[in-house]
């Protein structure tokens, strides 16, 4: 089982970004990773 | 591209609804359960072939919800190439993008000049699968494998033939066969009225110009629910509720939500929610999103295209391993049934603080599950049944809440008294509404139900899984709080009800399987109450008096709860 990154779903094809290497089901999810869970983490450091 | 008026669109729209209907409709009428034939505990939706869903009904939330992950994932894995003219695939893997076990679809692919054009589906709650329980849910369950018979995609009927090896596997693990194989063909009986029903449209309209209708209507339902979400203020809203305890242990499982609305997006994250129990109430992740969608499908326009189109602006964020995405081998039979709701009215509570004008109260959210079996008497056969009750609704700045209705996820109906007794070797000796169990409020909440059970055979095996019995449905903007459920047992020659954990030494008063009965012997349930709205002096005196002359709220209830003198 292969989970997304962002959203915690298991994939069934999977939409790969690279030592990080994270793995996400569509580019959708990465673009919310990056423009809402990356800073909301910031922020809450 | 072809111009599509708006008239077209919308009788292309109706007709995708009503053929849904028509599956429904055949659904009830063919199959053995009185969970289906009563209930309705089942969902019927149409797809395209890329596996957007173009056509639901009003079926049951969180399978309509969930239903284009479960269809989505089979279309990935076997791949388009690998499904023929008159195949029907089953699928209930709760790691598939399903709900939890119990829900099984049944897919078929619909064929149009040569090739897929898109498919069917029929998604129901099969009321026996095996396990460790007789009806199939385990509220003491630590593991998938005691959930009942796992199946990923598979194909029951290839090319229009029984695929007999598989059936061979599925009814040999079902306690009720003959009635797996009556609801099952229902199933597949509503796909084939779909399939001619899809094959008439696209003889009357071409498969491209339908194929653009319903791409269409897919772009009006999202940018309809932008433009709704554009009205909700920006910001982040935090709710949070628990889960009473998971039937393993006696503690709290919180479910915590940090809801952003971002112009015309909403992301609900939850990521901040307990990690999974070790009991069956946590929720697969498409139970989350179908929870998330139907607490914003409650707050925005009825209107609103039920489709694929309008889940794409809400984003749903989850930790695996938590209550709110269960990671594999967890159990999560109850997390449908019980955690959807709870999930359902965070949401609705974090977008009161935005929207008050438009939220509800917090509703009993418990489906009351209530699963017996045994011989019966009369026949000899053994059956089982998966019974539910309806519990209080939450009360909104403008109604009081419905009463003894099926928590908002399920949408379904109670089974008759008659039924229930007509079929299965009990006496009903009460079914009401509970006085006073609706929070008090400007507007109340809904009554929760009261219903006692007298065995009549010599033994019957019950098994259950409730919540809201140590906690309350929480009342909004002053209003007060419903009544708590619960289910008791007394019995034969005893004078009083005890819980389950007095009487049978089970850890959770609400979730426990395997409990032996006896002729005689009588079964309580309560289902709680939901919250109301409002400061309850703000009532108006004639509500008042309609309640008490309803017996919805007693003498004592109406000086206690609204200081007033009847």
């Amino acid at each position: 089982m292969i989970y997304c990154d962002l959203c915690g779903r298991i994939i069934p094809n999977f939409w790969v970004v690279e030592a990080e290497r994270l793995v996400f089901c569509d580019p959708d999810c990465e673009k919310l990773y990056n423009d809402y869970w990356v800073p909301s983490q910031d922020r809450e450091a | 591209m072809e111009t599509i008026d708006t008239v077209t669109l919308s009788v292309i729209n109706n007709a995708l609804i009503n053929i849904c209907r028509e599956m429904g409709t055949a659904m009830m009428r063919t199959s053995y359960s009185p969970i289906f034939n009563e209930g309705l505990d089942f969902s019927c939706v149409i797809f395209n072939r890329r596996g957007d869903m173009i056509g639901q009904a009003e079926f049951c939330p969180t399978m309509l919800g969930s239903a284009q992950y479960a269809v989505n994932w089979t279309i990935e894995e076997l791949g388009l190439e690998s499904f023929e003219p008159g195949d029907v695939v089953v699928h209930n893997d709760p790691y598939r993008g399903q709900c939890h076990m119990p829900e099984h679809m049944v897919l078929k692919p619909v064929f149009f000049e040569g090739q897929i054009w898109g498919f069917v589906a029929n998604i129901a709650h099969v009321g026996e699968i095996g396990g460790m329980a007789p009806g199939s849910f385990a509220a003491d369950a630590t593991e998938v494998y005691q959930e009942g018979l796992r199946l990923p995609p598979v194909k029951v009927i290839s090319r229009g033939e029984y695929v007999k090896d598989v059936w061979k596997i599925i009814l040999s693990n079902h306690r009720t066969p003959k009635t797996s194989w009556g609801d099952l063909h229902a199933m597949i009986g509503s796909l084939s009225i779909a399939e001619t029903r899809l094959l008439g449209m696209l003889e009357r309209y071409g498969g491209l110009f339908l194929t653009a209708a319903s791409d269409r209507l897919l772009d009006y339902s999202e940018r309809w629910m932008r433009e709704e979400i554009r009205e909700i203020p920006n910001g982040e809203y935090h709710a949070s509720d628990c889960m009473e305890d998971d039937g393993v242990t006696d503690q709290p499982v919180w479910i915590r939500l940090k809801l952003v609305v971002r112009d015309d997006e909403v992301i609900a994250d939850w990521t901040q929610s307990d990690p999974q129990a070790r009991g069956p109430v946590n929720a697969t992740f498409v139970v989350t999103a179908a929870a998330s969608y139907s607490g914003l499908l409650h707050l925005t326009s009825n209107d609103i295209p039920r489709n694929s189109g309008c889940y794409r602006p809400i984003r749903v964020v989850t930790k695996p391993g938590s209550v709110v995405n269960v990671r594999h081998p967890g159990p999560s039979v109850g997390g449908n049934t019980e955690t959807h709701p709870h999930i359902q009215n965070v949401v609705v509570a974090a977008l009161s603080q935005a929207i008050p004008e438009r939220a509800a109260a917090a509703e009993g959210a418990s489906g009351c599950n209530f699963l017996f079996a045994g011989v019966h008497p009369d026949t000899g056969e053994y059956y089982t049944n998966y019974h539910i009750d309806g519990s209080g609704w939450g009360a909104t700045g403008f109604h009081d809440g419905n009463s003894a209705m099926c928590p908002e996820n399920g949408n379904c109906r109670n089974t008759p008294v008659e039924v229930l007794e007509n079929k299965f070797p009990w006496r009903t000796l009460e079914y009401r509404l509970r006085s006073d169990s609706g929070g008090p409020g400007r507007f109340r909440g809904g009554l929760g139900s009261s219903r006692i059970l007298r065995v009549l055979a010599p033994e019957i095996t019950v098994s259950a899984l409730m919540d809201r019995t140590k906690t309350h449905a929480w009342g909004l903007f002053g209003g007060g709080k419903g009544g708590r459920g619960g289910i008791f047992v007394k019995k034969k020659g005893d004078t009083q009800f005890r819980t389950f954990s007095e009487a049978f030494g089970t850890v959770s008063d609400s979730k426990f399987t395997r409990v032996l009965l006896n002729e005689g012997d009588e079964v309580m349930i309560h289902s709680p109450g939901g919250g109301g709205y409002g400061p309850p002096a703000e009532r108006s005196p004639e509500a008042i008096e309609r309640d008490l002359r309803q017996g919805w709220i007693s003498p004592d209830g109406a000086r206690e709860l609204y200081g007033y003198d009847p």
